[in-house]
């Protein structure tokens, strides 16, 4: 599903290597941890799968396709792919919960009952139904997070990135969050979550891709 | 187009006329309703857009009200010919018949000049001088109306050279220089409107592409946002396309609702004046096509000004 080979990526202006010759394989319906101290390369690894930035060097293969490589026209198809998740939601304020959850549908131009269908659905799983006309800002921090989440999936992308997705929420929320993650895993979606909450992350015992200073030092379990 | 473009690259995305019109439709309605959210700001803008427009607008139609006024004046007037002293009454009515035959002429007035001597006798002044004069000094005239209009100058200098032609005519005189004077200033004044819409014109375009920046940058989260989620360039700057559209069309409307308002103001003083001329005289206002001329210069625009403006950011953004 993703494979990074021997990928470096230096910032023009930084100087210093954000990432180092990393080398990874994440496999179709896996779900990894990706963690490391502040600064160690995690959101860089994630941006460089959304193309928001590209590789200095190497190969991000997402589905067989190398992915660095695609024209800037081609950008928004691959991103379709990949349901992202942020720590501060990057949520629409000015619109409800609703039309922030249906954006993906109404760029890739379903169908209006489709849309609809599919909205509560997501927001269903992620248990915010019936909070539809509520605009984002008269929502907790744990349930503006759920709305990301159901954004993130609404479109059924076969693969979910999360960076640093509990990093606002207290203990018991963010085991929650990481339950849905892990129910989306059980029906075939990849998932890579950033995160440095290293207590929740060994409790669930998935594998764990370890970065310090931009070099991948575990890859493994 | 393109949708259709991407779904030649992606064919697991059937192009879909409906869907497409759907989505259309969508950022149209949709982009009003936000410029409809800001109304201050929104008329601010085509508030500027409208007085930008009205000045090359007005102007244009000015001109065009100052040639209907000479165009006017062309219907009134005449050529006079004096004829030579030697010729009698009986010739000179002749000479107005066969003038009046040529297909250049629609009317001939044969003035006599002895009518003409008693009536300058009466309403001169020169009654006496004129008795101590031992005959009469004034010749024939003939009044020749012609067909085509003083707007053409070098087919009535023709007519003209046709006149001449005639051994009894001594002098034609054609009052015109003046009317050939007004026309080269309206040559040159529209000369000028047109420069003068041509830099307007750029003027709105730069309006329009600030006033598209300022709301990208608002926006700046949103665009971000719709990009993360896989939005193409197309769909992110369609809504700032229809925004450019709806300030060009806008402020097209408006440009055409000030110069109208300004000529009806104009109307009742204008009439006063012409009726004191006896003219027909009536001002004129914008022709149904000058107004589409108007709007569609004003959303071309608009649209384009918002197109480089959206098109530019975006291609900055992405790596």
């Amino acid at each position: 599903m993703l494979q990074f080979i021997n990928v470096s990526k230096r910032y023009p202006a930084g100087g210093a290597d954000a990432l180092k010759n990393v080398n990874f394989e994440l496999g179709q319906g896996e779900m990894a941890f990706l963690t490391g101290h502040s600064g160690a390369g995690k959101s860089t690894l994630l941006k460089l799968i959304a193309l928001l930035e590209r590789s200095t060097q190497g190969q991000v293969m997402l589905d067989n396709q190398n992915i660095g490589r695609v024209a800037k026209r081609h950008v928004p198809y691959i991103r379709r792919k990949i349901g992202m998740i942020f720590q501060d939601h990057r949520l629409l304020h000015d619109r409800s919960v609703f039309d922030n959850v249906a954006l993906p549908l109404i760029i890739s131009g379903h169908r209006h009952q489709e849309i609809h269908r599919r909205v509560r659905a997501a927001l269903d799983k992620v248990g915010l139904l019936g909070k539809e006309q509520r605009l984002p800002i008269s929502l907790s921090g744990g349930e503006q997070q759920r709305v990301g989440i159901a954004r993130a999936v609404v479109n059924k992308p076969p693969m979910i990135l999360a960076d640093e997705p509990t990093g606002n929420l207290d203990p018991a929320l963010s085991a929650e969050i990481m339950q849905l993650f892990e129910q989306f895993n059980q029906v075939g979606v990849t998932v890579l979550i950033a995160s440095h909450d290293l207590a929740l992350i060994s409790r669930m015992g998935y594998r764990r891709l370890t970065l310090a200073n931009g070099e991948m030092v575990t890859s493994n379990g | 187009m393109a949708s259709r473009r991407q779904n030649i690259q992606h064919p697991g995305q059937a192009f879909n006329l409906k869907l497409y019109i759907h989505i259309h439709l969508h950022s149209f309605f949709s982009s009003l309703g936000r410029l409809a959210r800001a109304p201050f700001n929104f008329m601010m803008t085509v508030g500027v857009i409208a007085i930008t427009l009205s000045l090359p607008a007005g102007m244009l139609v000015s001109i065009e009200n100052l040639k209907a006024v000479s165009g006017q004046i062309d219907l009134t007037h005449n050529l006079s010919i004096f004829l030579n002293h030697t010729v009698s009454l009986d010739k000179a009515k002749e000479l107005a018949n066969s003038i009046e035959s040529n297909n250049k002429v629609a009317q001939t007035t044969l003035i006599d000049k002895q009518a003409a001597l008693e009536e300058f006798r009466q309403h001169s002044g020169f009654g006496s001088a004129l008795s101590s004069l031992g005959k009469n000094p004034l010749p024939h005239v003939i009044q020749v109306s012609p067909v085509i209009s003083f707007n053409n100058p070098a087919a009535l200098k023709s007519l003209v050279v046709d006149l001449k032609l005639h051994p009894e005519i001594k002098l034609v005189q054609m009052d015109m220089s003046w009317l050939e004077r007004l026309n080269a200033l309206l040559h040159i004044a529209q000369r000028g409107v047109t420069l003068i819409t041509i830099l307007l014109g750029i003027a709105v375009l730069l309006i329009i592409s600030n006033t598209i920046r300022l709301e990208l940058q608002n926006r700046r989260a949103e665009i971000d946002i719709t990009r993360l989620v896989g939005a193409t360039h197309a769909f992110i700057k369609r809504p700032f396309i229809y925004s450019g559209f709806w300030y060009g069309l806008l402020g097209g409307i408006g440009a055409c609702l000030l110069v109208t308002l300004s000529l009806w103001l104009l109307d009742g003083p204008t009439n006063a004046l012409s009726s004191l001329y006896n003219s027909p005289f009536r001002i004129r206002y914008m022709s149904f096509g000058s107004i589409m001329f108007w709007l569609a210069l004003s959303v071309t625009l608009g649209v384009v000004g918002s197109w480089i403006v959206v098109t530019r950011h975006l291609n900055d953004l992405e790596q």
